[in-house]
């Protein structure tokens, strides 16, 4: 568990605002400023937050498939924004993802053995003749059956799309794998098969996940650590079950105590935010959160509270936490 | 104290297409009491939605109510005319829905959208119209009405829509608000603000809510009765306190435990196998047969009726509330 696969250091993705008949770049949307986080072999960091917080820029950026504005990002002690095009293309198998909407990520003219055996063709895992059978076996181990390979996508309900997503993700014996909220679009039962299917692979190749979600009960079930995300930073990262008994944090306390919970006679006093989340475009000075902390004093909006480590390793950005 | 609302009798909604009669919703009946909330809960594709959308009559071909009795007040509004509906809704019974950004229409301001509704069902006078929706949009905790007024609601975040939404559906003040999955599209610290506003323009306006949603936790928080659907059939229903915490359909119990808990923390989550079956030619049988971890062969023999468990509790199985002592 100990071994570090993946190293963040001050990530940092701005997109440029254009406006006019010049595409005149305006102002930038700053969507993640200076994250940094890691996550070791087996383990699985929790990213929470609501839409719009930057949560999935950091997802896309750490893979490249945005080009980051600043910051390192080392995978086995590689940096990856430094490599060349080929470099990287050999990386690529790796590190893999899972995206949200299984109805637009699969292409809608390729059944699901090329789906699936696309990947295994182009980075040469794997000849053409014994293409079909490590097809079949990787979708076996995804809970999906060996007649299904000459289906098309739009023959499957939602959980089957996101099963076909995650063998998409495993054929190439990845390492980490970014899962971009993978469950938000199923039911609740459906939900539950994928992510008991998340857990087993991880159990039986020590995969690590970047599991990105807005759902605070998905994401205490599978993660080991959690970070909570507050427009473009991190405002509190800290081991599972510290982050969710002691919360520090104004922001994830309130998080936490607007989730539902599925017990009518413990109907609890909720903390409820004013507001909404500021432009990212022109975030309120400080601490970012000031605007809508009921605990704001005169030095949040003045200055910017750092991501102070506590004991056990839990690590907060507030100026009162602690 | 108990006065009956709405009562629906033996609901059939059908949609008739070329590959056969999908029955969305089939054979339902239940009750709202006055300032009562009742919680509508299902998995997507179980015949929530239009089911609100049956009591609200807006159904379009080629689906039809094909039985059953919508009793409000009682008066059975699956007899009236296009225009008796029309007085109706959005007077006595207004709707929210879940999607706030297609349901506002784009090119109208939202504050002559609430308006409208006034100037329709109240005849007032534009002025008077301006004044009450100012009023509204203050009512639904948005600051600065005057200015809201005059945006369009691609200016306003989901939240302020959906307070929007709420708005206009409160302009008549309605004594039944129907809202389908209005929390669904909402980050959960807006989601927090929205269920707690619904609570309390219910008190003020002593109105009873129909809440149609798929998450189990709003409906705890929210509901003071619960039922159950699947596959277009009404599983269980009762109070709250009885279907959380003594659930006595094999469905209802899945569901409970498949749901991962903010408070609680377990190795592997239950999962029901399978998966919710197409609602085309449904067997004469239990629908939940295929995926019940308790069935025998008697579940094949008709949909089993509903059986008291006890109180105002019922469920839609021959074994229920039995299998958990085996």
């Amino acid at each position: 568990m100990s071994e570090v696969l993946l190293e963040v250091k001050k990530l940092k993705k701005y997109f440029p605002i254009k406006d006019g008949i010049f595409q005149r770049t305006r102002g930038h949307i700053k969507a993640v400023e200076e994250v940094s986080f890691s996550i070791s072999r087996g383990e699985t960091l929790g990213l929470v937050g609501e839409s719009g917080c930057g949560k999935s820029t950091v997802g896309r950026t750490i893979l490249r498939l945005n080009e980051s504005t600043d910051g390192e990002v080392f995978f086995k002690n590689v940096d990856i924004f430094k490599l060349k095009r080929r470099q990287l293309r050999s990386l690529r198998p790796k590190m893999q993802m899972v995206f949200q909407d299984p109805y637009n990520s699969l292409n809608p003219r390729l059944t699901v053995g090329s789906l699936i055996g696309e990947a295994l063709v182009e980075h040469g895992f794997c000849r053409k003749r014994e293409l079909k059978e490590r097809v079949v076996e990787i979708m076996e181990q995804c809970g999906l059956t060996a007649n299904l390979t000459d289906r098309y996508p739009h023959e499957f309900s939602g959980g089957q799309r996101q099963r076909i997503g995650i063998a998409r993700a495993l054929a190439l014996n990845p390492e980490f794998i970014v899962c971009d909220e993978p469950v938000s679009a199923l039911d609740v039962s459906i939900q539950a098969q994928i992510i008991n299917l998340l857990c087993e692979l991880q159990e039986k190749y020590g995969f690590s996940y970047l599991f990105i979600s807005h759902d605070l009960s998905v994401v205490r079930h599978i993660s080991h650590k959690v970070a909570v995300m507050y427009l473009g930073v991190i405002v509190e990262m800290a081991r599972k079950g510290e982050l969710y008994e002691k919360p520090l944090h104004p922001y994830t306390q309130a998080l936490l105590s607007a989730v539902p919970l599925v017990d009518p006679e413990n109907r609890k006093k909720r903390i409820v935010l004013k507001g909404d989340i500021p432009n990212p475009a022109n975030p309120p000075s400080g601490c970012r959160f000031h605007t809508r902390c009921p605990y704001a004093g005169h030095i949040c909006s003045r200055r910017v509270p750092g991501l102070r480590t506590l004991e056990n390793g839990h690590q907060v950005a507030c100026h009162f936490a602690g | 104290m108990k006065e009956e609302l709405l009562q629906v009798r033996n609901l059939c909604t059908y949609f008739y297409t070329d590959t056969g009669v999908v029955k969305a919703v089939n054979d339902v009946s239940f009750m709202v009491e006055r300032g009562q909330t009742v919680g509508i809960v299902g998995e997507s594709g179980c015949g929530k939605s239009v089911m609100a959308m049956s009591i609200m009559r807006l159904i379009q071909n080629p689906g039809k109510i094909a039985a059953g009795q919508v009793l409000f007040k009682g008066r059975d509004l699956a007899g009236l005319t296009d225009k008796q509906i029309r007085r109706i809704n959005g007077d006595r019974i207004s709707m929210i829905f879940q999607e706030p950004m297609t349901s506002l229409n784009p090119v109208f301001t939202v504050g002559n959208q609430i308006a409208e509704v006034l100037l329709l069902h109240r005849n007032m006078s534009k002025r008077q119209a301006r004044e009450r929706t100012v009023e509204l949009i203050t009512t639904v905790g948005i600051p600065r009405a005057q200015g809201v007024f005059d945006s369009y609601p691609h200016e306003l975040s989901g939240g302020m829509r959906q307070r929007i939404m709420i708005a206009m559906a409160l302009a008549c003040e309605p004594e039944l608000l129907i809202a389908d999955e209005p929390t669904t599209a909402l980050d959960v610290t807006i989601q927090a603000q929205i269920l707690e506003l619904l609570g309390e323009i219910k008190k003020q306006y002593h109105m009873s809510i129909i809440l149609i949603t798929h998450d189990l936790g709003v409906i705890a928080e929210m509901a003071d009765y619960v039922i159950v659907m699947y596959a277009g059939k009404v599983v269980e229903r009762g109070s709250v306190k009885d279907v959380f915490m003594n659930p006595s359909h094999p469905y209802t119990c899945g569901l409970l435990k498949s749901k991962p808990q903010l408070d609680m923390e377990n190795e592997r989550l239950y999962t029901i196998p399978g998966q919710v079956p197409g609602l085309i030619e449904l067997p004469d049988a239990c629908h939940f047969y295929d995926r019940c971890e308790i069935r025998s062969s008697n579940c094949k023999k008709g949909f089993p009726g509903e059986s008291l468990i006890e109180g105002s509790h019922f469920a839609a199985c021959i074994k229920a509330g039995r299998h958990k002592n085996e």
